[in-house]
């Protein structure tokens, strides 16, 4: 008969209750625990690819790509040598505005220099204008005047890295390392440091 | 009547929960998901970046290629002039695994400056979205800017030897230049006491540490890598040489006028127009043939086998005149052009480039001997453009004017003067192109 079956399954056991609880603890702390840890992985993303090293890494590698691409093949300097590189790099280039065939064509030597550097732990970039220009060896030029200076990046790593730049023929190769994970100051969380190298070679184009 | 299945009262607690894990894996998913697509895109956007930067010097190489292919080769007697220059455009796309990136290119007549033609460049390279334009201002250039060689210079016969490379006339400006395309370790090898006033290039990618060799008590001017390298076209022979003449001497005794040291001088001349011979010898026995061979005119010489001008006689070019002389050697000797000890090979007007000699691609040579050899004490005026040939340079040698070819060896006290008047020839001869300026632009 329908009502007995139905009176006969008014409740759970104790057992069903029980089994019933600790499953659902179970996959509660799962999904809790996944969500945790997913929250962390996407912080630590997050802060490795929009703070710190990695956009200091990418402008510098942009700057160090765009300034030496432009510049002469006349000469290059180099300084503050270290491992087989050199963590100091002068090159020369030409800069009109408005920039025409005709104005870069009269604009007979380069006027320009950009120096790569590094101070402490921080990769510098200063530009300037070049008071006097010279292509002899045992001679530099002179420059005009306060260059204009940024910090292209921090906590770059000085330490058993080679230099940071090495010319290669009208090319030059450069090797940054960053690292702010090394030597972390107490209390920075683990997800927001990061160690990475980035290369680059840029040829130096014109005349 | 009822049946006996009926349907249950109770509310079920498994969808919502079930719900609401699935909300919140897919807000979670979802964020994941945009933090990914962000990096991503911004590889993508470098990688497009760099690829269409990348494309964009591609084009460039691409025209300059065009540009110097169409250039008249050396030795035809063509003139360069504007209607020389490929004024095209061309588009190329070079898929690989990872992107699409294609070029198109420009070739324009850029600005007149400093009495010189310049071509615009103007490539741009396109890849995903990324666009980056490239733009370079070129010129041609005469190769006779001193000494260009495919491989080395070398200055080291002795612990003594003392080679300099001088402008002349000897205050000129332009010092001139000793240039390779070797990035190999002491391709300009400059001995002992010796001094380049010029600058000293080494081939793309070579390092001027290493590749120069700089001896005790030696100078240089200069040194650098060269922008890109240098091409070495054969030179050939001018259309219809196979059927120039073949020169007959004519050739008179002369007895100069040194009344202490009288010497018999058997003189040939060759007068305006084209001939060729298997050998052209001046020979040192004044008694059978010439001592002295002398230019008037304009002329032009084939010499198919070799060229041998003996102990102290002359080639003399005189005022007004000119020689262009083309070398090769159908029977491979082992020097198809050699001047012996005290010859002497001079432009009267003191000109290097009215003697033009050019080594086709037949004037190389076997062994160790040299293919072009001016020995001890000899003078030579002009220019030489053999790219197959190795020059020697002996003894208290004097070179006066210009050298392309494969290799250069000077001995002991032997002085190349760089006839900085050749730099001026710029229509004429060997050329190139040799990019002035450059600048990119980021098209938005």
């Amino acid at each position: 008969m329908t009502i007995a079956k139905n009176a006969a399954r008014k409740g759970l056991t104790l057992i069903e209750l029980l089994v019933t609880a600790v499953a659902a603890v179970v996959v509660v702390l799962g999904v809790v625990s996944v969500i945790a840890y997913s929250h962390q992985g996407y912080n630590r993303l997050f802060k490795r690819t929009t703070l710190g090293v990695v956009p200091d890494a990418y402008q510098a590698r942009l700057w160090f790509d765009t300034i030496v691409r432009r510049a002469t093949v006349q000469r290059l300097d180099v300084g503050s040598p270290r491992n087989n590189g050199y963590d100091e790099l002068y090159v020369y280039y030409y800069y009109v505005d408005p920039l025409t065939p005709d104005s870069m064509l009269a604009q007979i030597v380069p006027n320009k220099y950009a120096r790569f550097w590094v101070s402490g732990d921080n990769l510098l970039l200063s530009r300037g204008d070049i008071q006097r220009w010279t292509i002899e060896l045992d001679d530099f030029p002179e420059f005009a005047g306060d260059p204009f200076t940024i910090v292209l990046a921090k906590d770059v790593d000085v330490g058993s890295t080679p230099g940071i730049f090495t010319p290669q023929g009208n090319a030059v190769r450069i090797v940054l390392t960053l690292d702010n994970e090394t030597d972390a100051a107490a209390g920075v969380s683990k997800i927001q440091t990061l160690r990475m190298t980035v290369t680059s070679t840029a040829l130096r184009h014109n005349n | 009547m009822k049946t006996g299945k009926t349907k249950s009262k109770r509310r079920g607690m498994v969808l919502p929960f079930v719900i609401s894990i699935a909300v919140v894996l897919a807000i979670l998913g979802i964020g994941i998901l945009q933090l990914g697509f962000g990096s991503r895109l911004v590889a993508a956007v470098t990688m497009s970046g760099i690829s269409a930067r990348s494309a964009a010097d591609g084009g460039i190489s691409q025209a300059l290629h065009q540009m110097t292919q169409a250039l008249p080769p050396p030795g035809s007697g063509a003139i360069f002039n504007d209607s020389w220059i490929p004024y095209s455009s061309g588009e190329l796309s070079f898929p690989s695994s990872n992107s699409v990136a294609t070029y198109s290119y420009e070739i324009t007549k850029g600005p007149v400056y400093a009495g010189r033609v310049y071509y615009l460049i103007t490539s741009t390279g396109t890849s995903g979205r990324e666009t980056r334009r490239v733009n370079a201002l070129t010129t041609v250039q005469t190769m006779w800017f001193g000494i260009g060689v495919q491989d080395t210079v070398n200055v080291h016969s002795s612990p003594d030897a003392e080679f300099t490379f001088l402008p002349f006339p000897e205050n000129s400006d332009d010092k001139g230049s000793v240039r390779t395309n070797s990035i190999a370790n002491s391709a300009i090898w400059v001995g002992p006491n010796s001094t380049i006033q010029g600058q000293v290039l080494v081939g793309p990618g070579g390092n001027t540490e290493t590749g120069i060799h700089e001896g005790p008590n030696s100078s240089i001017g200069s040194s650098g890598v060269a922008q890109s390298e240098l091409d070495f076209p054969p030179a050939v022979l001018p259309p219809a040489a196979g059927s120039w003449p073949t020169w007959s001497p004519n050739y008179v005794q002369l007895v100069n006028e040194d009344p202490v040291a009288p010497v018999l001088i058997t003189r040939a001349l060759i007068e305006s127009g084209d001939y060729q011979l298997p050998n052209f010898s001046i020979e040192k026995d004044a008694g059978t043939t010439w001592t002295e061979v002398r230019i008037r005119g304009g002329v032009r010489l084939h010499a198919s086998n070799e060229v041998r001008f003996y102990e102290g006689t002359k080639l003399i070019i005189e005022p007004g005149s000119a020689l262009e002389l083309f070398v090769g050697t159908d029977a491979g000797p082992t020097s198809p052009l050699t001047a012996y000890n005290g010859s002497e090979i001079i432009t009267m007007d003191r000109e290097s480039w009215d003697l033009k000699i050019y080594g086709l691609p037949s004037c190389t040579s076997t062994g160790n001997s040299p293919t072009i050899a001016l020995h001890n004490s000899g003078v030579f005026w002009g220019v030489i453009y053999a790219p197959s040939a190795n020059l020697v340079v002996d003894n208290t040698a004097d070179f006066y004017g210009g050298f392309i070819g494969y290799s250069l060896t000077m001995m002991n006290n032997a002085v190349f003067h760089y006839d900085t008047r050749l730099y001026d020839l710029q229509n004429e001869g060997p050329l190139f192109f040799q990019i002035n300026r450059w600048w990119e632009e980021v098209v938005p």
